[in-house]
């Protein structure tokens, strides 16, 4: 036996308020996964798609806080390829479009003869070709979640799209995309001549001075654009940012109330063992394996309700991305860093609950607490 | 006169700001091996004497030594840990724990190896006729039983000296005899000096040597079992 057994007994005493206590903080470790997954997965999803595509710098409006809102004149293109550094430039408006099927669609404006196109991986059918109207290609994802095949019509905005080809992308924001002309969807959209954001391959991707250099030329010749390497898209977008901050926020408030909940049970559980732990210190504990007993007790508590919340938080994130309303434009990563962040808010939360009602157990008069009914 | 394992010399535990005297003045030795009863009435003060003789309260006049010398608070916690054995009159077991584990709690980080620990238990269960209620927990026991399981719990660590704070006081008359009978028995063969506080005659008369408080103070000279005077 040992005093982590003793800790555990102590716990099974009170087993439905014990329960209860790991319920709380099962539910504080799940919002915090859920939500932080949430915002995360987000970004990711952004991340990857951009990766996939093998763009290097994307270029957008400078001050944008929703990247989909902004509008560039489409003409830039042709002075961006000419900055040293810069290899290929493509533009693309996009929108997301409720469908007449129910979900709603990222979709995409493409030039046919824009390096997106043109590498675009197949899986069946073909790629938009010039001077081609009313059609589209779709992600294998959203067209297995449509129903539809290279021959059908997809419903846009009152307007029927002819599926020519399928594509096979691994990012989950790409594989649920609708990829049509993009005089098409300018003219959808009322923006003729415009686009969202270019997309830039560069000549020395891998080499990130020469990256650096390039984009600052970039950004000293178009000072109204922002260049931002793909990989700090999701992290400088400002919508993603307050997702992230709101997500963080209240997760913080969710901990905090596990904290409180476990400080209350252990609280209630020392002026309950009062007795008792004068006994302990008469039988010759000190009061730092007294304080560890309670802290260890605390610790077994959170470790439950970490592990319990963690797996509803994983089923939570499963169940928002898998739904119709949301699904395809997050990309749920349970990374190493968020297990990490996971199990030190757990041991915070044994920690912070534990540490003040360990702190009363060690402080008690023995003789008054021997004399305690 | 013999080894004193224990002495108050002129010890004193005043309450609001010295208003109330719950030991005045007590002088008291207590020899290795020896069984003395503290006999008086419901706040006379045995209960506070017990608690300064281990430690558990600091006196605020005279000093209390143990082999002759004054610890401090992190020695008497390491005295209690390891020489001091306590029996509390209603029993103070975890519930939730079978024999066995209470017994083990006090050689927490005194005896190596749960093993040990274990094994040790056992044997001490067995020497207080427990052997086979190991796997029981206190509710499953008879208060007798309980204190028996009291008493192994207080002789974990081989102490030198064990305090009985009212070991009686929860029982019938049968097993109360029967758990003075185990204490006094495992005295002798131990060689461990024991106190008893009592307010029950019958009690008191079985040790070597009594001694009455009333209202903090000793109250009459000790005794020996007979009722005679001795020094």
């Amino acid at each position: 036996m040992h005093v982590t057994s003793v800790a555990w007994h102590n716990l099974l005493r009170r087993p439905a308020r014990s329960a209860l206590t790991a319920l709380g903080i099962a539910t504080a470790v799940g919002g915090f996964v859920a939500m932080v997954g949430l915002a995360r997965g987000v970004g990711q999803a952004w991340t990857s798609h951009l990766s996939e595509r093998g763009i290097h710098v994307l270029a957008m409006k400078k001050g944008t806080v929703e990247i989909l809102a902004t509008s560039l004149d489409a003409n830039l293109a042709g002075p961006i390829s000419a900055v040293e550094g810069v290899s290929q430039v493509d533009g693309e408006l996009v929108d997301l479009v409720p469908m007449s099927d129910g979900p709603t669609g990222y979709v995409s404006g493409w030039r046919a003869e824009g390096f997106l196109n043109l590498s675009l991986p197949l899986s069946a059918g073909r790629r938009l070709e010039p001077g081609q109207k009313d059609v589209c290609v779709l992600g294998e994802s959203i067209a297995k979640a449509l129903g539809k095949r290279v021959g059908d019509s997809v419903r846009l905005r009152d307007r029927e799209f002819r599926v020519v080809g399928l594509f096979r992308r691994e990012s989950v924001l790409a594989s649920n995309s609708i990829i049509i002309p993009l005089s098409e969807i300018q003219q959808m959209m009322g923006r003729p001549g415009k686009v969202t954001a270019f997309n830039l391959r560069l000549s020395r991707p891998g080499d990130p001075a020469a990256t650096e250099r390039t984009i600052s030329r970039l950004s000293a010749k178009f000072p109204e654009l922002t260049f931002l390497e793909t990989s700090a898209v999701a992290d400088q977008d400002k919508v993603m940012r307050l997702m992230r901050a709101i997500a963080w926020g209240f997760s913080a408030v969710a901990v905090t109330i596990g904290a409180v909940v476990m400080l209350n049970t252990l609280l209630m559980a020392v002026v309950e063992r009062t007795r008792e732990i004068g006994v302990l210190t008469a039988l010759g504990w000190s009061a730092g394996r007294i304080l560890c007993m309670i802290v260890i007790e605390g610790l077994i508590l959170s470790a439950v309700g970490s592990l319990i919340g963690t797996g509803v938080g994983l089923a939570g994130l499963h169940w928002v991305v898998t739904s119709s309303a949301i699904r395809g434009f997050l990309e749920p990563e349970v990374s190493p860093r968020l297990i990490c962040e996971v199990l030190c808010a757990a041991v915070g939360l044994g920690l912070a609950g534990s540490l003040y009602p360990a702190w009363r157990a060690v402080r008690l008069n023995v003789v008054e607490a021997l004399r305690y009914e | 006169m013999g080894e004193a394992i224990f002495a108050l010399e002129h010890v004193w535990r005043v309450y609001d700001r010295g208003r109330l005297a719950a030991v005045a003045d007590v002088s008291l030795r207590v020899e290795a091996g020896e069984h003395l009863a503290v006999r008086g009435p419901s706040g006379s003060g045995k209960s506070t004497l017990l608690h300064l003789s281990c430690g558990l309260d600091r006196p605020t006049g005279g000093a209390v030594l143990f082999e002759g010398v004054k610890p401090g608070p992190r020695q008497w916690r390491q005295l209690r840990a390891r020489r001091i054995g306590f029996v509390f009159q209603s029993f103070q077991l975890l519930p939730t724990m079978t024999a066995r584990q209470n017994v083990e709690i006090p050689m927490l980080g005194v005896a190596s190896g749960s093993r040990e620990r274990r094994m040790k238990a056992d044997e001490l269960l067995e020497q207080v006729g427990l052997a086979g209620r190991a796997g029981h927990r206190p509710g499953k026991l008879s208060g007798g039983e309980r204190q028996r399981v009291a008493i192994a719990r207080a002789l974990a660590n081989s102490p030198d000296l064990i305090l009985a704070d009212e070991p009686t006081g929860n029982l019938d008359s049968r097993s109360a005899a029967e758990v003075l009978d185990l204490l006094d028995d495992l005295r002798r063969r131990r060689g461990a000096a024991l106190v008893v506080v009592t307010h029950d005659q019958a009690v008191a008369a079985r040790a070597g040597r009594i001694v009455h408080m009333l209202d903090g103070r000793i109250a009459e000279r000790a005794t020996d079992a007979e009722g005679a005077s001795c020094t």
